[in-house]
């Protein structure tokens, strides 16, 4: 997910440029991109608890719950003891709902200031967060550290639009190779990969903003893999599907076998895998692509 | 950015991929009746 924000704070920058932009185009473009797909997934899964409530664990429908999540709104959720949203995939696009929010308020400003801000404002949110420890979900949930991943992507996308990354020397690229596989490694290792845990938050954020810097450093030398460009314009769909899609396959899979042979558990979640990336990528290119191509007159 | 990087969109692929694999490494484990929720903890 980290590396998710960190793209997504590159991204931002980097097609915004240098100077002031239009706050209502960026959040309109923004809005089409994000929205529908999620409501779409929000909506299935919101169905399927309604239809099928003994096949979720901690998916529970609530109306409430249901119109909160289409907003983006942050709340508590009982049933998952966490702030997420009915579609639980969701809690990642309220943090990148509020940056798209925060980066659009700053169109006025030029790059480097509106970074400065940024950066300024998640710093201040998060030692209030550390300080305070608010337990209501909207300022616990943006009182986060989180949100200081979309600044490291930010600057990155600032050092990029500058020309700063491609002249960086080897030195200092291997040593980003270094920090990011010790952050790959205190963030999954160490601390098992649970990013709300702030050591693992900085090991993962570690990882995602040095793999940034050194891939777009070295953009020119890095072999041209058409497939895992395509991938990457699949993401998002891959992103919000593959949670009916490994479950779907894997639960029925490893029902179907009835084993605890770790061998066949194995060979379940590797099918879980390949067709959880099938499954986005067949409803990146059936749905996402044609909506985003019907909805781009409106942007 | 007037033409997309392909290492960004590799990472975005990456990433996706870290999340996927992820979710499905730990789907046994977690429960397998559990349909959604699983990875709440993860996540």
């Amino acid at each position: 997910m980290i590396l998710f924000f960190v793209v997504s704070g590159f991204i931002m920058v980097a097609v915004t440029g240098d100077g002031r932009f239009d706050a209502g185009k960026f959040m309109r473009r923004r809005i089409l991109r994000v929205v529908p797909l999620y409501w779409a997934a929000t909506a299935v899964a919101a169905l399927a608890a309604l239809l099928l409530p003994s096949v979720f664990k901690t998916t529970v429908f609530d109306g409430e719950q249901l119109i909160l999540s289409l907003f983006f709104i942050p709340f508590y959720n009982p049933a998952s003891h966490g702030f997420h949203p009915l579609y639980k995939l969701g809690w990642t696009l309220n943090y990148e709902m509020f940056f798209y929010i925060c980066f659009a308020a700053l169109a006025f400003l030029g790059a480097t200031s509106r970074v400065w801000v940024l950066t300024i404002a998640y710093v201040a949110l998060a030692i209030i967060g550390m300080v305070f420890r608010p337990t209501d979900a909207i300022p616990a949930f943006y009182t986060s550290f989180m949100p200081l991943a979309f600044v490291a992507g930010a600057w990155l996308g600032l050092a990029y639009i500058r020309g700063w990354l491609s002249v960086l020397r080897v030195e200092v690229l291997f040593l980003l190779g270094l920090v990011g596989v010790f952050g790959l490694f205190e963030g999954f290792y160490w601390d098992r990969g649970l990013v709300e845990d702030q050591s693992a938050f900085v090991g993962l954020l570690s990882f995602a903003a040095s793999t940034v810097a050194l891939l777009v450093a070295r953009e020119r030398q890095v072999p041209y893999l058409p497939t895992l460009e395509r991938l990457g314009d699949a993401s998002y769909s891959i992103y919000l599907v593959h949670m009916f899609s490994v479950a779907a396959i894997a639960g029925v899979l490893l029902r179907m076998m009835g084993t605890d042979d770790p061998v066949l558990i194995f060979a379940a979640e590797l099918a879980a895998i390949f067709g959880g990336v099938f499954v986005g990528y067949l409803i990146y290119r059936a749905i996402e692509k044609p909506l985003i191509g019907r909805l781009r007159r409106y942007a | 950015m007037n033409k997309k990087l392909h290492t960004i969109q590799y990472l975005r692929a990456i990433a996706a991929l870290m999340v996927l694999a992820s979710h499905a490494l730990l789907y046994p484990w977690q429960s397998r009746r559990c349909f959604m929720g699983v990875w709440a903890g993860w996540a």
